[in-house]
């Protein structure tokens, strides 16, 4: 494991903040869409196309948005955090998801895309559409190798976490994650998923720790307090979420029951997603303690009523 | 004298083959779960077996809700991902659990109220992707990558043949 000193880290880290800002965040084009994208007077918090076709989904969800190049800009390095480890079914984002962001983004010229997680490593031979797009599969770039040392002064518990270097020297960072039961948190979804960026040591002590000490019963307030901490290393430029098939029973790994919404989300409001998605496994946001730590911070509103979200049917 | 002796030495011969087969029975399933491996017409191995014979390597292997099992006692588990004769893709998940109690607490805990109960083993479900079964310490999951009806014709092939393999070595 390669690491870097804390300090040149840090110093790296704000240059590299700001360089985010300017390639794909603020100053980025906002007129990226022509295929159709929704302008509502208000902006679109959350898009949600609902429908079988989960590739055409995806790139819709972003269109609604204002599309791709209103995050990504010509040859931008993006950071891509997807939930895919897994190897059960509803257990991991439906790899046609990840295409259509891979798609996307290439398109929009991207000149690398780094996983910042490693796959199952059946997970591409899962997509019915990989034949077509092999050469997008084939570049995208192994990110989950180096990692280093992160220190959060604002952290209420994790004050120093172990993440993925690329998470930090990406241009962009694109956080695919997808809903699904929990049996510490009863839920999962794009704050969670922040643990894929972050490595085994640093997760074993979040899962394990806390105030009880190490233990096989999670301490879910210590849990869900390090979750919204490992949140402000760093905020997503983009978020999409499967709620297409997840389970409803027996996550994180599975196999479980599958409830079937068939949605794809797109925002960048991470704890409101999470707070729309916590509603699919008939939680309320409030008491799903990673959302309310997450608010806590300042990363995000739960609150769905004042929020825009527009759903269509894609059929 | 050997009249005599004839049917006692045979007697010991039987007593000292029939335990020393079942006696080595019991060292090769207490050391190797690939003894409940299922022999299924057109049924390939598609990748190396896997193996987790500690806390660490179960860790290493279940991503999330491995302490479930450490919760109710795990000893020992066996992965082996297959591809049918359908060309249809499983995954075998076979748990040695410290006693039949363990068993059934982890099954309980991921059979769900939902699920088709089946016929096999002690406690059993057909889900819509996966077939889970307990037989004594053992639990069992197969799952498949559809919710195909092929697929779960065969995944009910494959659990009859790993609890017809668990009925001969694992009792």
């Amino acid at each position: 494991m390669k690491k870097i000193s804390r300090r040149s880290f840090l110093k790296q880290g704000l240059a590299m903040s700001a360089a985010s800002m300017c390639s794909g965040g603020i100053l980025a084009p906002f007129s990226g869409t022509d295929r159709g994208a929704v302008h509502a007077a208000r902006p679109v918090d959350i898009a949600i196309p609902k429908g079988l076709n989960y590739f055409k989904s995806t790139i819709k969800a972003v269109d609604q948005l204002g599309g791709i190049r209103k995050y990504v800009s010509r040859g931008s390095k993006v950071g891509l955090l997807v939930n895919s480890p897994f190897k059960n079914y509803g257990s991991y984002v439906n790899p046609e998801i990840t295409l259509a962001v891979v798609k996307m983004c290439f398109e929009a010229g991207v000149s690398e895309i780094w996983c910042l997680k490693e796959p199952y490593g059946k997970y591409w031979q899962r997509c019915k559409l990989a034949d077509e797009y092999t050469e997008e599969i084939k570049s995208l770039k192994e990110g989950w190798e180096d990692t280093v040392d992160f220190e959060i002064p604002q952290a209420v518990s994790l004050k120093e976490a172990t993440v993925r270097k690329k998470l930090l020297e990406s241009d962009l960072f694109i956080n695919v994650a997808i809903t699904k039961n929990h049996s510490g948190t009863n839920f999962t979804c794009l704050l969670k998923n922040m643990m894929g960026a972050s490595t085994f040591g640093t997760n074993f002590g979040i899962h394990y720790g806390g105030k009880k000490g190490l233990s096989w019963y999670p301490d879910i307030p210590f849990l869900s307090q390090c979750i919204a901490d490992l949140n402000l290393i760093r905020k997503p430029d983009l978020c999409i979420v499967d709620s297409t098939e997840f389970l409803m029973t027996n996550g994180p790994s599975g196999p479980g029951e599958l409830m079937k919404p068939q949605e794809v989300l797109a925002g960048t409001d991470r704890v409101l997603m999470d707070a729309y998605c916590a509603k699919l496994l008939n939680l309320e946001p409030e008491n799903v303690l990673m959302i309310q730590k997450a608010a806590a911070h300042n990363l995000g509103s739960p609150d769905l009523k004042k929020a825009n979200i527009v759903t269509v049917e894609t059929g | 004298m050997s009249k005599y002796l004839t049917i006692p030495l045979s007697m010991c011969l039987l007593i000292v083959v029939t335990f020393g087969t079942i006696s080595a029975q019991e060292s090769k399933s207490a050391k190797d779960l690939s003894v409940y491996l299922p022999d299924v017409d057109g049924l390939v191995p598609d990748g190396p077996l896997q193996k987790a014979d500690d806390l660490e390597g179960l860790f290493a292997r279940i991503n999330g809700g491995a302490e479930q099992y450490v919760r109710y006692g795990f000893s020992k588990a066996l992965f082996q991902a297959y591809k049918t004769a359908g060309s249809r893709s499983l995954e075998l998940e076979i748990f040695q659990m410290k006693n039949s109690k363990a068993a059934h607490q982890i099954y309980t805990l991921m059979a769900g109220q939902g699920n088709r109960k089946l016929d096999m083993g002690h406690e059993a479900v057909l889900g819509e992707y996966y077939l889970i079964f307990r037989k004594v310490r053992f639990y069992v999951t197969i799952t498949g990558s559809d919710s195909e009806e092929k697929t779960r014709d065969e995944l009910i092939a494959v659990a009859r043949a790993v609890e017809k393999k668990i009925r001969v070595h694992g009792q």
